[in-house]
């Protein structure tokens, strides 16, 4: 039953998950955490039977995988695969995880929230299994990224102290950043091999070996695995990382987490390895970091950041191993893995207990504790010497066959030598601080005599999980005749990792050879190390005594944080600097466009003033000289003024090109303009302009900005050139709106035709950016203004709804004025009606038929003061306009879609109905468009001019409808 | 009837607008009308995605009947489906969001129909198919934008929208000079038509004038380093709900028109695409820092924006299909995202003892609300690139094509500075969630709903990413060929 | 002609920008006035032809290209709501700011 066979691989999986969620679902019960420990350890002891199970399915030397698509139309795959050394890694996380599980369980005690730990152990645990069982590149970076996420939040555990927020930070950080280099490298062979499956690409060896991208992807993946494995100089991460609980950190940093990069590399070593950058790079990091882990542990007093240095050494012993292209380095490799993890779980753990039980890890504190905690004396005890790598453990086997693949012939002649020695010498270190640990906790005397550490042996339950992996180590390196399954098993792990067959043997005794003499040599210097303790460490701690890589870390960071603070304080919040960088940007821009298709061909320049009569050159200059004394002249309103005079220059101009629609609209704009410039004259005080307008800067910077302006107006006099001068040619689309502009929409009026017909869309959203404005203005100083409490709420000067002569800020105002108002309401109203009714046959439309209605209500504003004219037009409910505009411009365009047979298409209602009507007048839908525009600007302007024209009075609707604001929650 | 197919996502907003108003006076009902319309329109965008799947052609609509190029062409091509179901589905977690606010600028009568024309002013601008209704579009929107911030609870909002407002002015003056060269060079401003004219006659006087200008219009409209100025003020100030949109969706418009510009108007431009990855990189790199640098929360997550526009415009640049794709697979899930991000933001300011966003303001405030915290993590993951939430797929998509079209040294510096995004991110979630914090705080605040969507929908596209990923790619093959895009407009 | 008339554009254009970066802001407004005059003319001028005529269907002569008449009165109409807008704003940061001087409005930076 060949899916059951793969979906087996599956299975760990939700067995995991099915763990998280049970410790999700008991977050609430109160259950203790050793209580919840047991439960769950259930799961990763289920996980680690099927994963056996898995295993012996694996045909010797085969694989088993299990493959979906991810993402098809990438390629990508969630694929596992599982062989013999994703089966020895597997096998140890679950392992180890069940008895980390228990052991946490009873680390936590009664602690009901540890719920959170064990879920966050469990979610590594998948990530990490993930990881060793991905079957190709980007799941194995998935779970890569996952194992990061999840230590992340196991080290930052104990998130109120500093140091475990600035360890986490530090390994996400140093971790993360190597991900995204590995996952750049593994697009790399993924581009040259065509797949991410390890089938593939691990059978593509040759290719990626002789590829001109084999350094930089090389360079890329190892990055990653350093990184992760903490290698030096990237190991500072890792002491650090000790700030997460115990158990994390002997799950963390015995069997998993810094296994992976070492994982990654023995799994990628038949595709990658036998190179010589692959067996130097490998080579000399690994050596380097195996001494500095080795010589950094001597010197460490507390149990933890000893036993952290002498993993990051042993991880620098893998490493290098890998880098040999040796049979015998492998055998080495898998003996050494599996050694590493039983001991160091179990030193880790213990080391937890005695913290537990005694308050303290700190050697000078501790000592003598053999007779008070036997049990752990002997756990401890062999786990020690099995780092120590003494006979008859387990971890002498690992050492010895180290020192064998360290002495092999064929290695390079120059490593020939220098492998052994390092060997040896970090050996000793090791074995150095073995010894130290041991005496330190057990044998040795407090340095505080008064005061002798307190503690006894703890409970079954909890010297269980350090018991386990301890006897282990032992057992594997008594057992009379080697256990043939794990021989097979771990040679089938050193296969998969070095692409050929590897004998492995497991007798301890193997005669008197190279290797022994090596290690007892190693033996000796060790036991003189820790004689010539009391000299030695002094010394060690003396010399360099900041011998650290952090500095290189710090200066990263801060390095980061002064870029940091160079882009922000570009940021200057000084809105002129942006505009001046956005001006000069678009000179930039066009300069290059322009300039680089060899320039655009500039009309030979002829003097000619053909078309030029006195009314053109009058409107020319009344505009150009209105704009310059705009910008020259002091006082703020003679500014003002010119404006308005430059936008009737303006409007000239337009009205002799001919285009009398334009001028009209353009006429009354700068009338409605020049009226909410004065308004809002009124509004910001006097001595606040007058004193920006005498804020001269310096002469530079008037003299900078003159340029900038000076280079945007020669862009735009010569683009205005060219444009001209392309002139008289034929347009592609204006002939089609000249002609059908009668037969299709009957107007006789292009312009109008183009503007309510042909593109009416764009004057429908057109009016809507009006109609927001106005709402915008009514919403922003009405509403968002008043909650500031900005005004100085003046009572309102005239009692409510009281008739009153007087006009706007009590300007007495005279009945002839009145007389006036009451008769150019209407009148206005009448020109606004012409202008919609005939807007099609002549100039002028809706817009302006609303603007001018909307300038007389702004002129009652002025006479009758605002409550009186909004009681006197109390009908004309400015928002409800927009929404009858607005509404109806809808209808009419759909109404279009209905008898029109499109939206937006014209209609003739009057012709439909037979109606019998004025000439120049049809009730089309034009004409309802025409209606609505005149409504919605109506609206809008009239809420425009009324909320510039009288902000500071008290206005009861805003007022009622903030209280009710204040009401709501 | 197709036409209605695409007239209805449009059509739904704009109606919405005097619709919301006409009931002003009753929130809840108005609250309610907005959020079913908004819901509506997301509907018939997904109906109007499978017409044009099925039939593998676009729809358009000839407003008023009259044909292309003489009247106003709106048309629904994949690219134009794909801006849309990203914004709409983003607006309305926005609409919800607002539902659940806090924030006294939600209770405004006016404050819904701004926020259906913000709406129906990004749906139009990416339906339609003509230069200048592209330009009214980005009006309504730039003044809708305008006008939620000015009107924010935040004193600063006025400061933030007059910036905004005159920036956008400047930007609408190059878009009005580009479409006046555009036309003095070809004589029509439907996209189609002028696709077809410049690529038969690409040196008519002040085509490159012409194009030069709307580069810029959009460099300012996307917030491009170093046309970006205005963006992080403007969007640090605006309400939670407002901002949210504007730093996930407005700034698309600039993208959206850099996809039509590099492979409708202009394809054969080189120059064009080596500026825009110039200024990606640029700006990948500033916005990193400037996030790694600021003082706010809400204006980290603009930073990040200005990096994350960076990445796709990068994208756009190499203009392989597998960058395009890529670049609209990162488009959409950064307009998912950095909304989510932001809502949190917000949440969190709100239950602020003093509300604002300011580190020293939300330090520690976290703590008490843990959900939070999940949702906030993992959305910066998903900002990070960090599997299994979707922003991987996008970032996975760029390095891919970067190594794909040789392109080493703009990937070395987005690589780097995707670990300083990493860093950020870290960075303000343990501030707000493990530093202790003295201040008391309130338990009360703006809802989670909205952001807990998006985030669970990042989760969901980052599990299941197929179908976004294809997606892109067909819309990245169809931009491959813009003669199918003319082909379709001017048959 | 073209010369002086694309000059004309020129100046207003140039006079607007200048304005915009002046500290007060009434000034600054009056520029986006300016500009968006100095953008409607130079749209206007991006007309195919110019007419002897007005565009109507009734015109016998040459009528000046109808188009960017039709674009130039919607420009004109946005610019103007935008205009009256930016004016309540520049009102409501007159009284939170209590200034009129636009380098003084830094509430937001870094």
């Amino acid at each position: 039953m060949p899916f059951m066979q793969d979906f087996v691989l599956a299975l760990p999986f939700l067995l995991l998950g099915a763990g998280i969620l049970t410790a999700l679902a008991f977050s609430r019960s109160g259950w203790t955490a050793s209580r919840l420990g047991w439960t769950l350890s259930l799961f990763p002891f289920s996980s680690f039977i099927l994963a056996l199970y898995a295993f012996t399915l694996v045909p010797s030397g085969k694989a088993l995988t299990f493959s979906i698509p991810w993402i098809p139309s990438l390629g990508l795959n969630f694929s596992l695969y599982l062989d013999g050394l994703a089966a020895l890694f597997a096998l140890l996380i679950t392992g180890i995880g069940t008895l980390v599980v228990i052991y946490a369980g009873q680390y936590f005690g009664d602690d009901a929230s540890a719920w959170r730990f064990h879920a966050y152990t469990l979610l590594f645990m998948l990530a990490m299994l993930g990881l060793v069982l991905a079957g190709d590149l980007i799941t194995l970076f998935i779970f890569w990224e996952g194992t990061s996420i999840s230590s992340f939040l196991l080290i930052a555990y104990k998130f109120k102290d500093e140091a475990a927020r600035k360890g986490a930070f530090k390994s996400l950080f140093i971790t993360g950043g190597g991900g995204i280099a590995m996952l750049t490298g593994f697009l790399f062979v993924i581009h040259l091999t065509g797949s991410a499956d390890f089938k593939t690409v691990l059978a593509s060896g040759d290719l990626l070996r002789t590829s001109p991208l084999y350094p930089v992807l090389f360079t890329l993946i190892a990055f990653g695995a350093f990184t992760k494995s903490a290698q030096f100089p990237a190991h500072i991460w890792l002491p650090e990382a000790m700030t997460a609980p115990t158990p994390a950190s002997a799950f963390l940093h015995s069997a998993t987490m810094v296994k992976a990069g070492v994982y990654l590399l023995a799994r990628l070593n038949p595709a990658l390895g036998g190179t010589d950058t692959w067996f130097w790079t490998l080579s000399i990091v690994g050596l380097t970091t195996m001494l500095v882990g080795a010589y950094l542990g001597f010197k460490q007093n507390d149990l933890k950041p000893l036993l952290a240095y002498s993993t990051i050494s042993q991880l620098g012993v893998l490493v290098a191993l890998i880098g040999q292209d040796t049979e015998i380095a492998f055998k080495a490799l898998v003996i050494s893995i599996l050694a590493h993890a039983l001991y160091k779980s179990a030193l880790f753990m213990s080391a937890g207990i005695i913290d537990h039980e005694t308050g303290t890890r700190d050697l000078r504190k501790l000592g003598g504790l053999c007779k008070q905690m036997p049990v752990m004396f002997g756990i401890m005890g062999i786990a020690i010497l099995s780092m120590a790598g003494l006979p008859p453990l387990f971890g002498f086997l690992a050492k010895e066959t180290l020192l064998a693949s360290a002495t092999h012939p064929s290695l390079p002649p120059i490593v020939d030598s220098l492998f052994p020695l390092t060997t040896v010498l970090a050996g000793a270190l090791i074995l150095a601080q073995a010894v130290l640990a041991v005496w330190g906790v057990f044998l040795g005397k407090p340095a505080d005599e008064k005061h002798p550490p307190h503690g006894h042996d703890p409970n079954f339950s909890f010297w269980l999980a350090p018991a386990v992996p301890a006897l282990l180590s032992l057992l594997i390196g008594l057992a009379p005749v080697e256990p043939q399954f794990l021989v097979n098993f771990l040679a089938d792990a050193a296969k998969a990792a070095y692409g050929d067959k590897v004998k492995v043997s497991l007798t301890l005794w193997t005669g008197l050879n190279v290797p022994l003499v090596l290690s007892i040599v190693a033996v000796m210097l060790g036991a003189l190390l820790f004689r010539q303790r009391g000299r030695i460490r002094p010394w060690m701690t003396n010399f360099l005594p900041n011998f650290t890589v952090n500095a290189l870390f710090n200066g990263t960071m801060s390095g980061l944080d002064s870029l940091s603070r160079l882009a922000t304080r570009l940021q200057r919040g000084q809105m002129r600097f942006y505009l001046r960088v956005m001006l000069l940007g678009m000179v930039a821009l066009v300069a290059m466009f322009v300039g680089v298709p060899a320039g655009v061909p500039v009309p030979k320049f002829e003097w000619n003033l053909v078309g030029l009569n006195g009314l053109r050159m009058f409107s020319l200059v009344m505009l150009t000289a209105a704009a310059l004394v705009s910008v020259f002249i002091k006082r703020d309103l003679h500014a003002v003024i010119a404006l308005g005079i430059t936008g009737l220059g303006v409007a000239v101009w337009m009205a002799l090109d001919p285009s009398p629609d334009v001028a009209l609209v353009q006429i009354v704009v700068d009338i409605l303009a020049t009226v909410i410039l004065i308004l809002s004259l009124s509004l910001i005080p006097r001595r606040l302009r007058d004193r920006a307008n005498e804020l001269l800067h310096s002469r530079k910077g008037m003299a900078r900005d003159a340029l900038i302006a000076g280079a945007a107006g020669l862009v735009m006099a010569g683009l205005a050139f060219i444009a001209l001068n392309t002139r008289p040619r034929e347009s592609v689309v204006s002939p089609f709106y000249a002609e059908n502009a009668k037969p299709l929409t009957g107007a006789k009026d292009i312009v109008g035709a183009i503007v309510v017909d042909f593109r009416g869309a764009d004057t429908l959203i057109e009016i809507l950016v009006f109609a927001m404005a106005g709402l915008g203005i009514y919403t922003l100083l009405h509403y968002a203004a008043r909650k500031g409490g900005e005004y100085t709420r003046e009572p309102p000067e005239i009692p409510l709804r009281a008739h009153t002569p007087l006009g706007i800020h009590n300007l007495p105002t005279s009945p002839m004025l009145h007389m006036l108002a009451y008769i150019m309401f209407p009148l206005a109203f009448m020109l606004g009606v012409t202008h919609m009714m005939y807007g099609h046959d002549q100039p002028g439309d809706g817009f302006t038929a609303g603007v001018i209605v909307s300038l007389t209500i702004a002129q009652w504003y002025m006479l009758f003061g605002y409550y009186e004219t909004r009681r006197k037009l109390a009908w004309l409910n400015r928002n409800n306009m927009i929404v009858a505009g607005l509404t109806l411009a809808l209808f009419n365009a759909a109404g279009g879609a209905v008898f029109g047979g499109g939206f937006f298409a014209p209609v003739n209602y009057g012709e439909m109905l037979g109606l019998p009507l004025p000439a120049g007048f049809g009730i089309t839908n034009s004409f309802f468009f025409e209606v609505a525009i005149a409504l919605t600007v109506m609206g809008a302007a009239t809420l425009i001019l009324d909320n510039l024209g009288h902000p500071r009075e008290e206005d009861l609707e805003a007022e009622a409808d903030l209280a009710a604001l204040e009401e709501k929650p | 009837m197709t036409a209605w197919s695409l007239l209805l996502p449009l059509v739904i907003l704009v109606a919405g607008v005097p619709l919301t108003l006409a009931f002003r006076k009753k929130r809840k009902l108005q609250s309610a009308l907005a959020l079913g319309l908004m819901l509506a329109a997301l509907g018939f965008t997904l109906g109007l995605l499978r017409t044009i799947l099925k039939t593998g052609q676009p729809v358009t609509v000839q407003m008023g009947l009259w044909q292309a190029p003489f009247g106003i062409t709106l048309t629904a091509d994949p690219l134009s489906v794909f801006m849309v179901l990203m914004s709409q589905t983003v607006l309305s977690a926005g609409l919800l969001y607002s539902l659940g606010s806090t924030e006294k600028v939600v209770h405004y009568p006016t404050y819904f129909p701004l926020f259906l024309a913000l709406a129906a002013g990004l749906t139009g601008a990416f339906l339609t198919g003509d230069l200048f209704n592209l330009f009214v579009f980005a009006e309504i929107i730039v003044i809708s934008g305008a006008v939620l911030t000015a009107i924010a609870d935040d004193t600063y909002g006025v400061e933030a929208a007059f910036k905004y407002f005159y920036i956008s002015t400047l930007a609408a003056t190059f878009f009005l000079l580009g479409i006046g060269s555009l036309y003095v060079a070809h004589g029509t401003l439907n996209l189609a038509d002028l696709a077809s004219r410049i690529a038969s006659d690409p040196s008519a006087p002040l085509t490159t004038a012409g194009m030069a200008f709307l580069t810029a219009t959009f460099l300012i409209k996307s917030a491009a380093f170093p046309f970006h100025f205005w963006q992080p003020d403007f969007h640090a100030a605006a309400p939670t709900p407002v901002s949210a949109m504007l730093s996930s969706l407005v700034v698309k418009v600039g993208v959206y028109a850099f996809f039509r510009l590099t492979t409708l108007l202009f394809p054969e431009t080189q120059l064009l695409k080596t500026l825009l990855v110039i200024i990606g990189v640029a700006g990948v790199l500033y916005g990193g820092f400037g996030a790694a640098g600021t003082h706010n929360v809400k204006r980290m997550l603009a930073y990040s924006t200005l990096a994350q526009i960076g990445f796709i415009l990068v994208g756009i640049g190499w203009g392989t299909p597998l960058s395009l794709a890529a670049a609209l697979v990162f488009t959409f899930n950064h307009a998912l995202i950095k909304a989510a991000m932001l809502m949190l933001a917000g949440a969190v300011a709100s239950r602020a003892a003093v509300k604002s966003a300011s580190f020293e303001a939300v330090v520690g405030v976290g703590k008490y609300h843990p959900w939070a915290g999940v949702l906030f993590l993992l959305g910066g993951m998903a900002l990070a690139g960090i599997p299994p939430l979707n922003g991987f797929t996008g970032k996975l998509m760029i390095f891919w094509s970067g190594v794909e079209a040789g392109q080493y040294i703009p990937l070395l510096i987005i690589g780097v500075a995707s670990i300083v995004t990493l860093t950020y991110v870290i960075r303000s979630f343990v501030r707000i969630w493990f530093e202790p914090n003295p201040r008391v705080k309130e338990k009360a605040g703006d809802r989670l709903l909205a952001p807990a969507l998006l985030v669970l929908l990042s989760l969901l596209l980052g599990i299941w990413a197929e179908p976004l990923v294809s997606l892109a790619q067909v819309t990245a093959a169809w931009l491959g060929d813009p003669a199918l895009y003319i082909a379709a407009i001017l048959r | 002609m073209n010369l002086l008339t694309s000059l004309a554009i020129g100046i207003l254009f140039a006079a607007g920008i200048y304005q915009i970066l002046r500290r007060n802001l009434i000034r600054a407004a009056i520029g986006l006035v300016l500009i968006s005059n100095a953008v409607n003319l130079f749209l206007f001028s991006a007309g195919a032809y110019t007419g002897i005529e007005a565009a109507y269907s009734t015109a016998t002569r040459q009528v000046s290209d109808p188009l960017p008449q039709a674009l130039v009165l919607t420009a004109i109409v946005i610019s103007m709501g935008g205009f009256a807008f930016v004016l309540s704003l520049l009102y409501v940061i007159s009284t939170r700011y209590k200034t009129s001087d636009s380098d003084e409005v830094k509430g937001l930076k870094n």
